[in-house]
């Protein structure tokens, strides 16, 4: 089936790579069916596209690259909702954000709230880390370099 | 808004299936357990608001040149 997409115009998506997010996200609650579609430039990246409302895309990237030690705790109700069987079977991600064009500024990626993705059965979900100490901002790539983090904190 | 008084080990239910029932109430603070259905999510409403409005400026943020982005270490 095709899509339109915010920034690939109107790409081919096989069935079986749609994933349900049965909640949507917040702000999103109605957008139940998504997609990835990778990065051409940089394969650390992939955006997260609404199959229903093409300008609804987050960039998402891998947590652990720029933060090894980022925990996630998956809570039994979204264990259930995501139909999980194999551990191995599911992916971290968060949501992106990049400084505006011709803005100086860090790119921060939402690790308060990391996307969480079953691909054994194509479910998603956004997790809230409540309680977790993580930032809606927290800057990408000083995370990386460990600064300004407390060891075995958060 | 509907107001209703509970003591500690009550609960309310909303609609069938939506269950908030009073643990505790020590120091200016309500511990409260919730019952929901799993396709229902429960949150605390500033965290919640927050997220929500992290994934809209996400979203927000137009076209993007991904060229230049760095790569991890």
């Amino acid at each position: 089936m095709k899509y339109a997409t915010a920034h690939f115009g109107e790409v081919e998506v096989e069935p079986n790579r749609i994933i349900k997010f049965p909640r949507g996200l917040p702000g999103f609650n109605e957008l139940k069916e998504f997609f990835l579609l990778p990065v051409p430039e940089n394969d650390y990246f992939a955006w997260l596209q609404s199959a229903s409302i093409a300008e609804v895309a987050f960039l998402l990237t891998n947590p652990f690259l720029f933060y090894p030690d980022y925990k996630v705790r998956l809570p039994l109700a979204e264990r259930q909702l995501l139909q999980v069987k194999k551990a191995e079977e599911i992916t971290v991600h968060v949501i992106v954000r990049l400084p505006s064009t011709g803005q100086e500024g860090q790119i921060t990626a939402n690790f308060l709230a990391p996307v969480v993705i079953n691909s054994g059965t194509q479910r998603g979900c956004q997790l809230l880390l409540e309680d977790s100490g993580y930032l809606v901002r927290e800057p990408l790539f000083k995370v990386s370099a460990g600064v300004d983090r407390e060891k075995g904190g958060r | 808004m509907l107001v209703l008084s509970r003591r500690p080990g009550e609960s309310i239910i909303i609609g069938d299936n939506v269950e908030v029932k009073v643990l505790a109430w020590k120091d200016g603070q309500v511990s409260l357990g919730i019952t929901a259905p799993i396709g229902l999510s429960v949150h605390r409403r500033e965290v919640y608001e927050t997220v929500l409005a992290e994934n809209l400026a996400a979203v927000r943020q137009g076209r993007v040149d991904l060229s230049s982005l760095p790569k991890p270490r």
